[in-house]
């Protein structure tokens, strides 16, 4: 465990190379190149504008910051959970005639999102100050916030990377999966909209709904945070990772001939 | 010698994929069913064997037989299901050039990529990256993305990644067989220099030649069994006998199969109308046994057995030899030999003997034939390269085993007085096969025959003698058992001080002489061994060359000893072998 941790470590160059590559990839080809990571999350933030305040009204104000808030870390946790389902089988060729630590990939594969996410924050600070949203010194959160939805945004990868090497059927069942996820996350809807007990549940088993709530909470409403409640979600995260990790090492070695 | 790499017992099973589930449903089912069998393959049992550090390891075997797995198996891309590895150093693996590369980046980004898959960190990309694109010859496209490149561009680009990443231990699989010619040549070379500097490798090939030049080991895989290890040589040479053993084999059935079966039926590599058949051909060594594997030198007969079915005018027998690449070595008939044959209903036997095969290593294809006259394109039977044998050559490469001597070498700068045409040169190369050279030379008994270059006219004193100069040769033919020269010789009768020199044969020094003064005396000298490595192959029939040399000549004049002007050497009066 500790020589693969080791190892890992002694591989980070391949990480960070492998990081630069899908950045560089994701809009080499595109006129606007890298401008969309800004771009992209706006128009979708006019998308849901558009509808929940034109063609069905609400009472949110601000409803274009309040939505970006939460649309920003689950497109985060929904690239990277996606992409990395693929990272094994995606990259047979590698696996196939390569020895490095497999966890390389998907590991990179979530790292380059994050760094994707980070940039795409320009965006949320940018209508903050339109909408002359005032931030407070709980925005200092931030950090902290986007550090442990990466532990659990990883822990999960880890999980349906290797899933999906044994079947095949991971990444289309996932595809449905992650639409009901958003559909159960108050992303462009209100916690409170819900029926209580709903809420309370929602909670309990959907840690996205805590990170929605968290950047929420800091950014949008500007106010502080329960220590218990981060402090659970914490623990989730980093038990999502330990498992991912121990479930990605006892089946990688396979992975060779799996593939 | 520590060990590079070492394989302790090592298995590996695969399950193969189609009998597993890949998805819910097969899995779904798999478990209300429970039908799905396990189908196991065992792509390697029990291999154990060590590769010293330095030392260069062939593998060898057919498809499937678990070559590629070991490769695995040491980088680790697959985990072995019993056993140890043990792996002591850095591995590169010429498995898949440009594992990684990425179209859209360009060289540089992907040299940087394919470093970090390799395990290399930026610091050690940055001071071999010039190296990198200067191996590849890519100056000018390094910043260009790789779709568009060539496929020769991108080849050239993983491996110089691949080579330039100094491993300790190299593994090589069949990359060679790819590219262009130049390319490969470079491959080699990065190859021998990697030997030179005294790195592990393990060389995964089918081309037996290249494992025989490259590998001091080698190991022969058969469905993951190790059939036989040890020097590349042995190993080969096992490998190459099984295999015509087992084609063999196999052809005889094909023959009976044909004889009595399918007549008619004609296959790809065999047509001719029929009225004579040559229903089996067998390929014999020199003691008439059944033979696939022949030394270049020995006795081949080509012994086809024919059936006459219905009355021919003339029967025309012909044999063909072709490399395995198809390439048309030799042909012969016999009617060009004015050999004839019975043309009876009946059966017979024709015999060609080649008395001595001149092919290198490789493996052959014998074609056979019958036909009416000279109209071989229309005939009774033909078998167009259906019988394979191997040879396994000597030291020398190419496709012809030429006989051949090398003549011993001087440094050019002593001899320009040598260099102009001495009038006592008579013997020439060529002239060998019509003059039979003595195995013994008393001088003056008309022995111009023999004498190369270097000698002086034979005086008359004290019996016969002949004067060498600085360096002379001359051509005995010794019988089969000789194993010793032996000479009598003295000072040159003017000489002052004494004298001493040394003597060759076919170029090699067999020994010194020392002569104190005019007094005849004999030396005796061992013979050189015939060539080892074919033993069948002794002296007999082979001339040599026996070279005289001395450390100072005397010129008579200079001296101020008589007019001579004779550049004096050594008096012989006799040189034999016994």
């Amino acid at each position: 465990m500790k020589e693969r941790i080791l190892e890992l470590v002694k591989y980070r160059e391949l990480v960070r190379n492998l990081v630069i590559r899908d950045i560089k990839l994701r809009y080499r080809n595109s006129v606007l190149g890298f401008v969309w990571c800004l771009g992209n999350p706006l128009l979708m933030m006019a998308v849901f504008t558009v509808v929940f305040t034109v063609l069905m009204p609400n009472d949110i104000p601000n409803y274009p910051v309040f939505i970006l808030c939460a649309l920003l870390p689950w497109n985060y946790f929904n690239t990277a959970i996606m992409g990395a389902i693929d990272s094994i089988v995606g990259n047979a060729h590698l696996i196939k005639k390569v020895y490095f630590p497999r966890e390389v990939l998907p590991l990179s594969i979530v790292l380059a999102n994050l760094v994707n996410f980070l940039l795409a924050l320009i965006a949320l600070f940018a209508m903050l100050f339109a909408f002359r949203v005032q931030l407070t010194p709980w925005a200092l959160y931030l950090p902290l916030i986007i550090f442990i939805q990466t532990i659990f945004t990883l822990g999960l990868a880890l999980i349906f990377a290797t899933l999906n090497v044994f079947y095949r059927d991971t990444k289309i069942i996932m595809e449905v999966g992650m639409l009901a996820w958003f559909f159960l996350t108050p992303v462009f809807y209100r916690i409170e909209d819900l029926v209580p007990q709903y809420a309370r549940l929602m909670y309990w088993v959907n840690p996205m709904a805590s990170f929605t709530s968290w950047y929420r909470i800091v950014l949008y409403h500007g106010i502080s945070m329960e220590p218990g409640f981060m402090f659970r979600t914490f623990v989730t995260a980093v038990i999502a990772l330990v498992v991912g990790y121990l479930v990605f090492t006892r089946y990688s070695h396979v992975f060779g001939e799996e593939v | 010698m520590a060990a590079a790499i070492r394989l302790e017992n090592v298995s590996k099973r695969f399950i193969l994929h189609h009998a597993r589930p890949h998805s819910f449903q097969e899995l779904v089912i798999g478990a209300l069913w429970r039908s799905r069998s396990q189908e196991e393959l065992w792509a390697l049992n029990d291999v154990s064997f060590e590769v010293g550090r330095g030392e260069m390891l062939g593998i060898i075997g057919p498809n499937g037989s678990g070559k590629s797995t070991i490769l695995k198996l040491i980088t680790r891309i697959l985990e072995p299901t019993s056993g140890r590895i043990t792996v002591d150093g850095k591995v590169s693996a010429l498995i898949e050039l440009g594992a990684g590369f990425h179209p859209d980046l360009t060289g540089r980004e992907n040299v940087y990529l394919n470093g970090s898959i390799l395990g290399l960190s930026q610091e050690e990309m940055d001071a071999k990256f010039k190296e990198i694109v200067e191996f590849a010859e890519l100056e000018r496209f390094i910043n260009v993305p790789l779709k568009h490149y060539s496929s020769g561009m991108y080849m050239r680009l993983g491996f110089a990644i691949a080579i330039n990443v100094e491993p300790d231990i190299l593994l090589i699989d069949e990359v060679l067989a790819v590219g262009d010619e130049s390319f490969q040549k470079k491959c080699l070379a990065k190859i021998e220099e990697f030997k030179s500097q005294g790195k592990t490798m393990v060389f995964v090939s089918h081309a037996l030649e290249t494992v025989r030049k490259l590998c001091d080991q080698a190991i022969w895989l058969e469905e993951g069994d190790i059939k036989s290890m040890g020097s590349s040589d042995k190993v080969i040479y096992d490998y190459l006998d099984d295999l015509r053993r087992k084609e063999g084999v196999a052809l005889d059935e094909k023959h009976r199969h044909l004889r009595y079966e399918l007549e008619e039926q004609q296959l790809e590599n065999r047509w001719g109308s029929g009225e004579v058949k040559i229903y089996d051909v067998q390929l014999l060594g020199g003691d008439g046994e059944e033979q696939h594997v022949y030394q270049t030198g020995d006795i081949m007969i080509i012994r086809l057995y024919y059936e006459v079915k219905e009355p021919v005018a003339d029967l025309t027998f012909g044999v063909g030899i072709h490399r395995s690449d198809g390439l048309h070595i030799h042909a012969t008939n016999t009617l060009a030999q004015k050999v004839h044959y019975d043309a009876r209903v009946g059966e017979g036997i024709v015999e060609l003997e080649y008395g001595e095969l001149p092919l290198s290593t490789g493996t052959y294809a014998v074609s056979v034939g019958v036909w009416p006259g000279d109209k071989w394109q229309l005939p009774y039977d033909m078998h167009s390269q259906m019988y394979q044998f191997s040879v396994w050559g000597a030291e020398d490469e190419g496709l012809i085993a030429l006989p051949h001597r090398w003549l011993g070498g001087r440094p050019l700068d002593t001899s320009a007085e040598e260099a102009s045409p001495s009038p006592t040169l008579k013997f020439k190369v060529e002239s060998l096969k019509f003059e039979r050279l003595p195995t013994h030379v008393l001088m003056g008994e008309n022995d111009e025959h023999c004498l190369d270059g270097g000698w002086h006219e034979v005086e008359d004193w004290p019996p016969k003698v002949r004067w060498t100069k600085k360096r002379a040769s001359l051509l005995l033919m010794p019988d089969g058992s000789a194993s010793r020269l032996s000479m009598i010789a003295w000072c040159p009768q003017s000489a002052l001080t004494p004298q001493s020199g040394r003597v060759y044969v076919d170029g090699r020094v067999v020994g010194k002489f020392d002569l104190a003064d005019t007094d005849p005396r004999t030396f005796a000298f061992r013979l050189p061994r015939p060539n080892v490595t074919c033993p069948e192959h002794s002296r007999r029939g082979k001339p040599i060359k026996v070279t005289i040399e001395v450390e100072r000549t005397l010129i008579p004049a200079e001296a101020g000893l008589s007019e001579d002007r004779r550049e004096l050497g050594v008096a012989v009066q006799e040189i034999w072998t016994d």
